[in-house]
């Protein structure tokens, strides 16, 4: 081999390696771009799917709330009754509401499991005003409370026959 | 010669680089995805079972009502209603999310399909309100009555049809109504798909005997689909379920249907509803439990009724009535306090014994009766 050619083909050796090295650096790059665009994307999904979980959890409350709200509202337990016909709407039987906290307190997981983490006042607010809270569940720790209020009669013959006070139920719920 | 080798080491190394990079990026989608299906098979399961639950505290707190859960995408699943020692769970065959409860009473099959779910809330009166007892059928499930049943049979098909909707029949297209039919003997059953369930229901308890053969139309069906219930006139219920050609009878002792209500008896139509005994006396289980709750709170009432009876201006027979009068007459402190005691009995071990409840329960609403003609408050 003349020292010609070997010099010429030394340079196209060096030549297809440079060539070969800016190929792989492209390659790597392009895929270095492309996994970074998936990060932005799967970053950007989680901060949506965040912020619909939180709004999915607003939503669950407010029903929870309600439901809640319905379940207080027709409890046999504290609803006023008229013999065997159906009970009176919107009305508690204050000699029973009186005493519901207790049977709450010793049935505590069944009412838990109809309440859950919530807890139920009953405001009078006419003819005198007081305040007597029937249940009571709060979580060692909560980030959400939800307060719904309905209106509602207070029956209370132990003071005369006939007797109704005017007042409402307060459950609030916890998440 | 060299060059050349490069130049083919170099392609050979891009494609076998592409190709593992292209497998990588796939399989990074394919785990997306099929994660992604998991969480939404999830989410709708969640989602299906959280619906059905606040309509079914809707349903359960409007008493005599019906209401309709169409199933649009989820009717090809089927639905699944479990009772065991005192606890109801409901939920989608297959699929994660389910319900436990043990207060509310579910009369239902074992597990419903169809295109909507049907679901019917009667109150249970014993005497007092008890709790409101919910029927849940769907479309696919078929009632037939034999015979009368001292009026069961018509009353049950007025009220399974929506009345909203007068002048249709039990089995019209109407979204509330149940389909029933009166039948005067087996050949009047039409099968018109292997998808239904049948039920039958022996109002005058004349027709099905454990061992008595099943109509010829039903043998098609498979056996969990085709029921029945049978009421004797001691106002008893036995449960039958197809054993290949042939009625199998489900309990060995007649189970006690424990109500005295004159119009839509809530535990009679408890028995109509649920496939098995089972079913039914744990249903009527989480009943009597609620008995006991409620009648702890009547006790507590008793105290607030003596203090206003002790009053002079009271009669002296209404606090004889509250806690006084003993013997025959009885008073509503010891009567209430015997029920409660019963009902707790009933609560862990619901058997024949628990008719009691109904005798206490007579009595009650008996005292009841004399305090709302002689005083001023009654009890309930």
């Amino acid at each position: 081999m003349k020292p010609g050619q070997n010099k010429h083909r030394k340079h196209l050796n060096v030549l297809s390696g440079r060539s070969a090295q800016i190929h792989l650096s492209e390659t790597v790059a392009v895929i270095f771009i492309f996994f970074v665009l998936i990060l932005f994307g799967a970053i950007f999904y989680y901060k949506f799917q965040e912020v619909s979980f939180k709004e999915k959890q607003q939503e669950l409350l407010a029903s929870r709330a309600i439901d809640t709200t319905t379940k207080m509202l027709f409890l046999p337990e504290v609803s006023c009754t008229k013999q065997e016909s159906e009970a009176e709407p919107n009305c508690f039987d204050m000699m029973k509401a009186r005493h519901v906290a207790e049977l709450f307190k010793e049935f505590n997981q069944t009412y838990f499991e109809l309440f859950s983490y919530a807890k139920i006042t009953i405001n009078q607010t006419y003819p005198e005003p007081f305040e007597l809270v029937v249940y009571n569940q709060e979580p060692g720790k909560w980030a959400n409370k939800k307060p719904t209020f309905f209106v509602v009669a207070l029956k209370d013959e132990q003071k005369s026959p006939g007797y109704y006070g005017y007042g409402q139920v307060k459950v609030e719920v916890y998440s | 010669m060299k060059t050349n080798r490069a130049g083919q080491i170099e392609v050979t190394f891009n494609w076998v680089y592409v190709l593992i990079a292209g497998a990588v990026i796939l399989l990074f989608f394919v785990g997306i995805i099929a994660r992604q299906k998991v969480i939404s098979e999830g989410n709708l399961a969640a989602d299906v079972v959280r619906i059905m639950e606040s309509i079914i505290t809707g349903a359960q707190v409007s008493e005599k009502t019906k209401s309709s859960i169409p199933l649009g995408g989820l009717s090809e699943q089927t639905f699944y209603f479990s009772c065991e020692e005192g606890v109801s769970e409901y939920g989608v065959v297959g699929l994660p999310a389910r319900v436990q409860n043990s207060l509310d009473p579910i009369f239902a099959s074992k597990k419903l399909q169809g295109s909507r779910l049907i679901l019917w809330s009667l109150p249970y009166f014993l005497p007092f309100k008890i709790t409101d007892f919910l029927m849940v059928t769907s479309d696919f499930n078929h009632y037939y009555f034999l015979g009368e049943g001292q009026g069961l049979s018509q009353e049950f098909i007025e009220g399974a049809v929506d009345s909203s909707n007068s002048g249709n029949s039990g089995n019209s297209d109407n979204k509330l109504s149940i389909n029933t039919q009166k039948i005067n003997s087996f050949s009047e059953i039409e099968v018109k798909s292997t998808k239904v369930k049948v039920r039958i229901v022996d109002a005058d308890g004349s027709q099905i005997q454990a061992g008595s053969r099943i109509p010829e139309q039903l043998l098609v069906l498979e056996n969990e689909d085709v029921t029945a219930v049978s009421f004797t006139a001691n106002k008893e219920a036995n449960f039958f379920v197809k054993e290949g050609p042939f009625w199998k009878k489900l309990n060995q002792q007649p189970v006690p249907i424990v109500s005295k209500a004159d119009h839509r008896d809530a535990a009679l139509y408890g028995a109509i509803f649920a496939d098995d005994p089972e079913n039914y006396l744990c249903n009527m289980q989480k009943a009597y439990q609620r008995i006991r709750l409620i009648t702890e709170i009547y006790e507590q009432k008793i105290t607030e009724l003596e203090q206003f009876y002790q009053n002079p201006r009271e009669s002296a027979n209404c606090l004889g009535f509250v806690s006084g009068f003993a013997a025959s007459e009885g008073n509503v402190q010891d009567t209430l306090l015997l029920y409660r005691t019963r009902a707790r009995a009933c609560s862990l071990l619901a058997d024949s014994s628990c008719v009691e409840i109904v005798e206490m329960a007579e009595r009650l609403k008996h005292l009841n009766g004399r305090l709302f003609e002689e005083c001023s408050i009654t009890l309930y």
